[in-house]
């Protein structure tokens, strides 16, 4: 029974779950330790999915990721205003490459001149990661991507490598690892179409189940669009002429469809008025990437963005309901995140502090860059992951050792048992 | 429709009559249900819901019957009234509400009273006295489950 034996309360176990449901995924986890019963009912599937429907009706959430690149002490992930997870290894530092329903997938290297960069998944809400292997041999290079297939409820990491530095046509490599499913290993994929998302171009995006990125082939001056449907594992390729070299560009979610962004900041001639270019383009059907595309484009001025220079600022997602979402990159300064709705060309400014509080350790004055995540949501997922895990060898963080600081533990995916 | 017929009655557990609009107390799909059903007159009795808690109740629905449907502005005037309803409602209170919004069933007001107790409830105690529940852990396992979520347990 879930109730005490001399049960007084009035309450049916129906409504407790309504209730638990709304907690913050961190008293999910303190209150682990309510009953047994308790314990058990969190870890099962349907709490955490109904924890997740509940998570994603809440108004939407911007989750910040501030990274010292330059700081070998500390690096940290922060949700700014309800909690923040720590993230405190030797010698870290982190280059983020996705998120997908509530997790975000980074790499991290011991140290900056080091090119080994282990692959790890966190969640924010909980606090947890764990490290994953490095995908097969020959790590000079690639891109590691996160999906989620909605269907299974099943992540996947998407890592695609090539084994030199001069774009070899047949060295490409594409490899997927899932998660969750108790055996940590990278499994090679075939794709039909050679072709390489390079460094520079911005992060996938995953939407209802496609991961979307940026990729490149040999001899091609334009980039074309790759949708990985994460649950078959097939590729299709969308190619538009728009994405040259030296536009920002970034992928985005625009209420459920794909978007691309992409802006340019004019500045010349010297001493005229700066301007920022946006141009929204939205596929049309989904079905059929290869039909047209709506486009949108905004001329935004200086005086609308009060606080820097017009071109500190950049995309980095548009929310559920449709704004666009700018920012600037520096945590060492007052930080704005301002908000565009297109409908009604109203432009709102946040200033989001906290983060020189979240990473006491590093030097203020060092420039320090922030990842925004718009519309985050709280997902229990790696509560439940982490079982699987347990049982892997091949995930335990080599080079982290653990210091004797509590701030250390907390972000600890146990190993233990 | 005559002006009688717009209005409902509503009678509590311990006999107290509320008069109300039927737009207000058809926002409760039971009540909307028993209404359709034609399986009462113009007097609903509710023999789950207290007076003081179904005061409490129809407050809620009127407020949600004259501003549901408008534009933003009114939408978040009602955000804030929702805030201060269950602001200053004790936990005993709050259970009765679940129990009637959920036996009334009207969507909203369970929703918005279990956040309400979500949003009240912070420490594991807190959830072991109102909820009744045993903690049937050994010492050693609750020293366990702990380890395994020290980084929940650190503000």
């Amino acid at each position: 029974m879930i109730r005490g034996e001399n049960s007084d309360s009035i309450l049916h176990i129906d409504l407790i779950i309504e209730i638990f449901s709304r907690l913050p995924a961190k008293s999910i986890a303190r209150f682990r330790c309510l009953s047994k019963q308790w314990g058990s009912i969190f870890l099962r599937p349907f709490f955490t999915d109904l924890f997740l429907t509940r998570s994603s009706a809440r108004p939407p959430r911007l989750l910040f990721a501030p990274q010292n690149p330059y700081d070998d002490k500390s690096s940290s992930l922060v949700v700014i205003a309800d909690s923040h997870m720590k993230f405190l290894g030797d010698n870290t530092w982190l280059e983020i490459c996705g998120s997908a329903s509530g997790l975000i997938c980074f790499r991290r290297r011991k140290a900056i001149s080091k090119a080994d960069k282990l692959p790890v998944i966190c969640n924010p809400s909980t606090g947890q990661y764990a490290s994953l292997p490095f995908p097969k041999r020959g790590i000079y290079g690639g891109r590691i991507f996160l999906g989620f297939d909605p269907i299974d409820k099943q992540f996947k990491v998407f890592s695609v490598r090539y084994p030199n530095d001069n774009y070899d046509e047949i060295g490409f490599q594409y490899e997927i690892l899932t998660l969750g499913t108790g055996i940590v290993l990278w499994r090679k994929i075939h794709c039909s179409l050679n072709h390489f998302p390079g460094h520079y171009l911005p992060k996938g995006i995953c939407i209802n189940g496609i991961l979307y990125y940026l990729a490149e082939q040999k001899d091609e001056t334009c980039y074309m669009i790759v949708c990985f449907d994460v649950r078959s594992e097939k590729f299709k390729f969308i190619y538009r002429d728009f994405f040259r070299y030296g536009d920002h560009t970034e992928l985005i979610n625009y209420k459920g469809i794909l978007g691309v962004i992409t802006w340019t900041c004019n500045d010349s001639p010297p001493g005229a008025r700066r301007s920022l270019k946006l141009c929204l383009s939205v596929l049309k059907n989904v079905e059929k990437p290869e039909s047209e595309w709506s486009e949108y484009s905004y001329t935004f001025w200086e005086n609308q963005f009060p606080k820097y220079t017009l071109c500190v600022y950049s995309i980095v997602g548009v929310t559920a309901t449709g704004e666009i979402v700018f920012s600037t990159h520096d945590a060492s300064k007052p930080f704005y995140v301002f908000f565009f709705n297109p409908e009604r060309s109203s432009l709102r400014s946040v200033e989001i502090q906290g983060f020189g509080a979240a990473n006491h350790g590093a030097s203020e004055k060092r420039s320090r860059s922030v990842r925004v995540f718009v519309d985050y949501v709280e997902d229990l997922k790696f509560i439940t992951m982490k079982t699987t895990y347990n049982s892997a060898t091949s995930i335990s963080p080599p080079e982290q050792k653990r210091e004797p600081k509590s701030t250390s533990s907390k972000a600890h995916l146990q190993q233990e048992d | 429709m005559s002006k009688s017929e717009k209005k409902i009655v509503l009678k509590s557990l311990d006999n107290e009559a509320f008069e109300v609009e039927k737009a207000v107390a058809l926002q409760s799909q039971t009540i909307w249900v028993m209404c359709e059903d034609k399986c009462v007159g113009n007097e609903i009795p509710l023999e789950n819901v207290t007076g003081q808690i179904l005061a409490k109740v129809i407050d809620y629905c009127k407020k949600h019957a004259v501003v549901d449907g408008d534009g933003d502005e009114s939408s978040e005037e009602l955000k804030n009234w929702d805030t201060e309803f269950t602001k200053n409602m004790d936990q005993s209170t709050l259970f009765n509400m679940i129990l009637a919004a959920n036996y009334l069933n009207i969507k909203s007001l369970l929703n918005l009273t279990c956040q309400a107790v979500a949003d009240k409830t912070k420490t594991i105690d807190e959830f072991h006295t109102f909820l009744n529940i045993e903690n049937n852990f050994t010492p050693e396992e609750e020293a366990q489950i702990c380890q395994e979520n020290l980084w929940a347990f650190d503000d």
